[in-house]
């Protein structure tokens, strides 16, 4: 596998982190969370060859991941979130949708545009199956301690 | 004990500062709410948008409503998360207005990363997201360049209050127009992967993900206030690039 893909991942989340004020060993969750969240992207879409869902299912993960490290942590989801989920934002294909735009290929304009769309919805999805997943989780545990 | 008007006050002055530094809709009115109860509310309604919180109290006798208008955002999660710790601590020790005033003004004195820092932290994203999107090392060094020339931009153009779209457009094409004069004097391969780096920076893809998150959790008009805010300028920032490439190269 070429760890490229992840190491800058990792990277770019870090530099995300400290754009956002974070400090302390929260840099650390971060930055991690945001490789790990790109190399299981890889890995899913590597297995499955659907582009989208593993879009999904990763967001999903690094959100799970993200509502964990603030319970361990004791802070807000948010702070570890965004780090992780920053690689799988479609810059690089809304940069491309503007730019076939801007130079009249209309067609492939609204090709990129289309997969631009399903990504940030299959991210969309993914961090509202986390929230869904967690207070499913919560009723569990409070049955289970009655 | 505060009069029910402090209190209120208290509680949003806490609300208006997680918004401010980037705190979800929904946290910001549990927070508001929770502390209102703890304080011996007997009820509390809490409205939230991005722009504006509304609560009104019921407590001893009195209805009051008090209102916050907020006007920017300012990320930033190390406020976010002493706040969070401030929440918990007033709901369990119901300190007096005046105290929590206090506590309020050394989380807003915080530390910040230096202006040296920032640049670099500039000069790293670039470079990590040039490569990350396939660019070679020549096309890394040359993102982070640019990235460095647009913090210096941003920062002396930032006081001016421009039109924040107008501002996102006319950075990307600053960075655009120092991305083709790298290539020009021989450092990097392709445009693109210069300017990819570039664009993650401008792009608000925290503003975007959490817009998805607002709306995903029943906060609409929050959700869509940042989606169009997030989607005008991404679309400024990818323009600006585009246009720099297709008027320059």
């Amino acid at each position: 596998m070429d760890w490229s893909g992840p190491l800058t991942a990792l990277l770019g989340s870090l530099g995300f982190s400290l754009l956002f004020n974070v400090r302390g060993w929260r840099l650390l969750a971060g930055a991690l969370g945001g490789g790990v969240t790109w190399a299981l992207y890889l890995a899913l879409s590597r297995l499955t060859g659907e582009e989208y869902l593993s879009y999904g299912l990763a967001s999903l993960a690094a959100a799970l991941y993200a509502q964990v490290m603030a319970r361990w942590m004791k802070g807000p989801a948010s702070v570890f979130l965004l780090p992780c989920i920053i690689p799988l934002i479609p810059g690089g294909m809304l940069y491309y949708t503007m730019l076939e735009m801007v130079q009249g290929h209309w067609t492939q304009a609204a090709q990129q545009g289309v997969a631009t769309l399903k990504a940030a919805g299959a991210i969309a999805i993914g961090l509202a199956g986390a929230s869904s997943l967690e207070a499913l989780a919560r009723a569990v545990i409070r049955r289970i301690m009655k | 004990m505060d009069a029910p008007g402090r209190i209120l006050a208290c509680a949003l002055d806490v609300g208006e500062s997680m918004l401010i530094c980037g705190g979800e809709v929904a946290r910001v009115e549990d927070t508001i709410s929770r502390i209102l109860y703890a304080y011996g509310a007997q009820r509390a309604d809490i409205f939230t948008i991005t722009s504006s919180i509304v609560a009104t109290l019921d407590m001893d006798g009195q209805v009051l409503t008090q209102t916050r208008r907020i006007f920017q955002q300012q990320i930033d999660f190390d406020k976010l998360d002493k706040l969070n710790a401030l929440s918990r601590q007033i709901c369990r020790d119901k300190p007096d207005c005046a105290a929590l005033r206090r506590q309020l003004e050394d989380i807003a004195r915080g530390p910040r990363y230096g202006r040296g820092m920032m640049f670099l932290t500039y000069a790293l994203v670039a470079a990590a997201f040039s490569l990350f999107f396939g660019g070679s090392f020549a096309d890394a060094l040359a993102s982070a360049l640019t990235a460095l020339a647009l913090k210096a931009l941003m920062d002396s153009l930032g006081p001016v209050g421009l039109n924040p779209v107008l501002a996102s457009a006319l950075y990307a094409f600053a960075g655009g127009a120092v991305a083709v004069l790298a290539l020009s004097l021989g450092l990097g391969d392709s445009f693109d992967k210069i300017a990819i780096g570039d664009i993650m920076l401008l792009i608000p893809g925290a503003a975007l993900t959490n817009a998805l998150r607002d709306l995903l959790s029943g906060d609409t008009i929050s959700g869509l206030t940042r989606l169009v805010q997030a989607v005008l300028a991404a679309i400024a920032v990818a323009t600006g690039f585009a246009l720099a490439r297709g008027w320059l190269l």
